[in-house]
């Protein structure tokens, strides 16, 4: 058995709907799905210099959940030494089913719905990424 | 006559309900309270380099809304050069206010709510001060 961790870097952006369905995933994942098998990476505390997830980035499997196409979750997991295993890229799950958020302060059901969609998709991931 | 918005960057972090609430009071100001005077930073665009939200926040006063001590926000806004020009640590404004307490990082429930809704009247005043000074 291992205690290997999957890190999930949500992009927890706050300009667009998408930024805040992608928090959305990450609570999914890290709260409902698979609690047991994920870190949640916060990215201002990466960023601030938080050892604990510079750490996690670099020794962990990583699964990173871009909400538009500044990429900017990619571009920080990157620069702190993470090798990404998956990317979800939400423009692209809008469009594969058909949810679209509009408000980024209340993502709505539809943004709960994609953020469902897209953790349930990811924790396939994480359990191929834990074993 | 000064052009200028207060740029607003909050928190945004996700390991405990006072960057939700930062999150959501960060909302508040920009949608509701105070949308002709503020102009929103995007902490994650920020630290990944995006130009137009480095240049806001280099040519704006920028008003920092921090979860907590360790001051996140603020720490990435002035590594990038910006103008920082208010702070606000929502964990005071928590002491100040009977120590409301949020449900959840993900449910802010009543308490946290009421939190935030101190918390955005608190940062839009903040906004008004901070554009009064620039006038002068």
């Amino acid at each position: 058995m291992t205690n290997k961790k999957v890190c999930v870097v949500p992009c927890s952006g706050m300009g667009k709907a998408l930024g805040s369905v992608a928090r959305e995933v990450g609570f999914i994942l890290a709260e409902d799905l698979r609690p047991d098998k994920t870190f949640l990476v916060c990215i201002p505390s990466l960023a601030a210099g938080s050892e604990e997830y510079g750490r996690m980035l670099k020794t962990n499997p990583v699964i990173v959940i871009d909400g538009c196409a500044e990429r900017c979750a990619t571009k920080i997991a990157v620069k702190n030494g993470a090798k990404i295993n998956a990317r979800f890229f939400l423009p692209e799950s809008i469009r594969k089913y058909g949810l679209k958020p509009t408000n980024r302060d209340d993502i709505d059901i539809e943004g709960e719905n994609l953020a469902k969609k897209v953790a349930e998709e990811a924790s396939a991931n994480v359990d191929k990424l834990a074993e | 006559m000064s052009n200028k918005k207060v740029a607003v960057a909050a928190c945004t972090g996700l390991d405990q309900p006072l960057g939700t609430v930062a999150r959501k009071a960060g909302y508040q100001v920009l949608d509701k309270l105070r949308p002709e005077k503020t102009v929103l930073l995007c902490t994650p665009a920020l630290i990944a380099g995006v130009k137009e939200d480095v240049v806001y926040a280099k040519e704006n006063p920028v008003l920092v809304i921090d979860g907590c001590e360790k001051a996140c926000c603020e720490k990435i806004v002035r590594e990038i050069g910006g103008n920082v020009t208010g702070i606000m640590r929502i964990n005071d404004v928590q002491k100040q206010h009977g120590d409301l307490q949020p449900a959840s990082r993900r449910r802010l429930g009543p308490e946290g709510e009421k939190l935030v809704e101190i918390v955005a009247k608190l940062a839009a005043e903040e906004v008004d001060r901070i554009l009064e000074k620039e006038k002068q």
